[in-house]
């Protein structure tokens, strides 16, 4: 595509951020929590009514990220592009700090599967979320970001290690991307992969966010997997790698996730802010962030 | 097709409950864990995240029928008709058909029913947003032309008729419902509107004639048109009912 790519994504340091949920959306408004910003799953905004209503109106005193579990930019068989419209909506409604989406697949032949399921690294696969990363940045008007998975599983016939995977697709279409460290975690337990090469094949300048989660772990006789399941504090394995992301990528906005288990809001902002202690501390930054 | 392709038709059939193909099984890399027990934390996923969110959309079938029945129908319903798309708010309209076709649930005649008040509970709270017809730009209508007015629904707006009495069984079964309520099941035919006023979804119960009026209003017949057909009933209270509470979106004169 030579012509309608948009320019690379630049960021500006923020306070850690906090996932959006509907049970705090009364809280937030009134409270006014001290986060730098806000990431709200798209497909959950898609609607009118009272969820759109507080994304708007949260979206005046924050910026707020549009993070897609939907897009499924892996499909070999294509991307909705009517959802891709509604993303596109709700985007120029929201003028979103960043578009996001994952490195998976959830759905063929018009069955949804909701969950983000893994693919194999080839140049096949390359291609098709290339191709698909290229169709929604044409569509959006903007640059995305594509986070690295969580995985509970590797297919065999995988040529390229994550890491160079993610690289590529960074230097191919332009896109920028969000590196999930629990999810890196995860990987090293459940599959292997090494979570310092991945860092080290990401290009400094490309990675414009960072998650951090919590996960649980999965004991049953021969089976110890994590489970990416956003449902706890962030454990300290966790706390190390995003100490050595935030080092890597200094300019990357942090946002901290927590879907199962939710609790209280102020517990979710205790976490954004140990989130900017540990950047200054990793950074030796001193710099007084939006709050 | 491709290879790419392929592998994720047979990931998609074993999501869906078929046995997982053997080749979909040779395809992922063991690692000192069983390629079956790794594929099973994605189909498990599935199931359970799919079924909290019909759980979410039907508070009331689930209350009547308990967690585990739930979960069971979900399962199947989930095998059968699976999402067509990522807004999870958009997902379960046939299920209330489904679960009220179960043999177990055939002693349950208002199980249905009462999904389907679910179903139109949350579609008029997702709904997309529209703009609301203000009283006064009704009242400044000519009373000669009013009669010719043609109206344009919020799309929240919806009707239901049902033998049962819906809004009481929902009630009831409402955790915060107090467990001695006991509801007649003969109370009568029930005819309902619902619409979303603000943020909140509303409904009216409606006679007979009054409900006949409103569908004639939303099929855009005419104000007059749609009188005649209700008989003699105070439209006036209806009309005003649904215009201060935002159930409209235009009022339009030829």
């Amino acid at each position: 595509m030579a012509t309608g790519r948009p320019d690379r994504v630049m960021t500006s340091p923020l306070g850690a951020g906090i996932g959006l949920r509907a049970a705090h959306h009364d809280a937030i408004v009134a409270d006014r929590p001290p986060v730098g910003w806000f990431e709200a799953h798209a497909e959950n905004y898609m609607g009118g009514g009272a969820p759109r209503a507080a994304l708007h109106r949260i979206r005046r005193d924050w910026p707020v990220a549009l993070h897609g579990v939907g897009l499924s930019l892996g499909s070999a068989d294509g991307i909705d592009a009517g959802h891709l419209d509604r993303l596109a909506a709700l985007a120029g409604e929201i003028e979103p700090l960043f578009v996001s989406e994952h490195l998976a697949w959830s759905g063929l032949a018009g069955r949804y599967l909701n969950d983000l399921l893994p693919l194999p690294y080839t140049e096949e696969t390359l291609a098709v979320v290339a191709r698909h990363v290229d169709q929604v940045q044409t569509r959006l008007g903007r640059p995305i970001l594509v986070e690295n998975p969580s995985c509970y599983l590797r297919f065999g016939n995988s040529t390229i290690p994550e890491g160079e995977f993610l690289a590529a697709l960074a230097r191919q279409t332009g896109c920028g991307l969000l590196l999930d460290v629990n999810n890196l975690h995860v990987n090293a337990i459940n599959i292997g992969t090494a979570p310092a090469a991945v860092i080290a094949a990401l290009d400094p300048g490309s990675v414009a966010e960072i998650h951090v989660a919590g996960h649980h772990r999965a004991d049953h006789g021969d089976i110890t997997l994590l489970i990416d399941d956003h449902g706890a504090a962030v454990s300290e394995a966790v706390w190390l790698l995003y100490a050595q992301a935030v080092a890597r990528f200094p300019a990357a906005a942090a946002l901290v996730e927590w879907d199962a288990n939710l609790p209280p809001l102020d517990r979710l902002v205790a976490e954004a802010r140990e989130a900017d202690r540990r950047r200054d501390r990793a950074t030796g930054g001193s710099d007084v962030r939006a709050a | 097709m491709s290879a790419l392709h392929e592998l994720q038709s047979r990931f998609a059939g074993a999501m869906g409950g078929d046995a997982p193909a053997p080749a979909l099984l040779d395809a992922i890399g063991a690692d000192g864990v069983r390629s079956d027990r790794r594929l099973a934390v994605h189909c498990n996923h599935h199931l359970i995240s799919l079924t909290e969110a019909l759980g979410a959309t039907f508070p009331t079938l689930r209350a009547l029928v308990g967690d585990d029945f739930f979960a069971q129908a979900a399962r199947s319903h989930i095998a059968a008709a699976p999402p067509a798309g990522p807004c999870l708010f958009e997902y379960g309209e046939g299920f209330p058909d489904h679960i009220a076709s179960l043999p177990a649930a055939r002693h349950l005649p208002y199980l249905g029913d009462s999904g389907r008040l679910d179903w139109a509970i949350n579609r008029a709270y997702h709904a997309p947003d529209a703009p609301v017809l203000d009283a006064a730009t009704l009242a400044a209508v000519e009373a000669g032309a009013a009669g010719l007015l043609r109206f344009v629904a919020h799309p929240s707006l919806g009707l239901m008729v049902s033998p049962f009495p819906l809004p009481a069984i929902r009630a009831a079964a409402r955790p915060d419902a107090d467990p001695a309520t006991r509801v007649s099941l003969d109370a009568g035919e029930t005819w309902l509107m619902i619409w979303r006023a603000g943020d909140d979804v509303v409904w009216r119960a409606l006679s007979e004639a009054e409900y006949r009026f409103a569908a004639a209003l939303l099929q855009g017949r005419s104000l007059a048109h749609a009188a005649e057909l209700a008989g003699h009933i105070d439209l006036v209270a209806v009309l005003t009912d649904i215009v201060l509470s935002g159930g409209f979106t235009a009022a339009i004169l030829p």
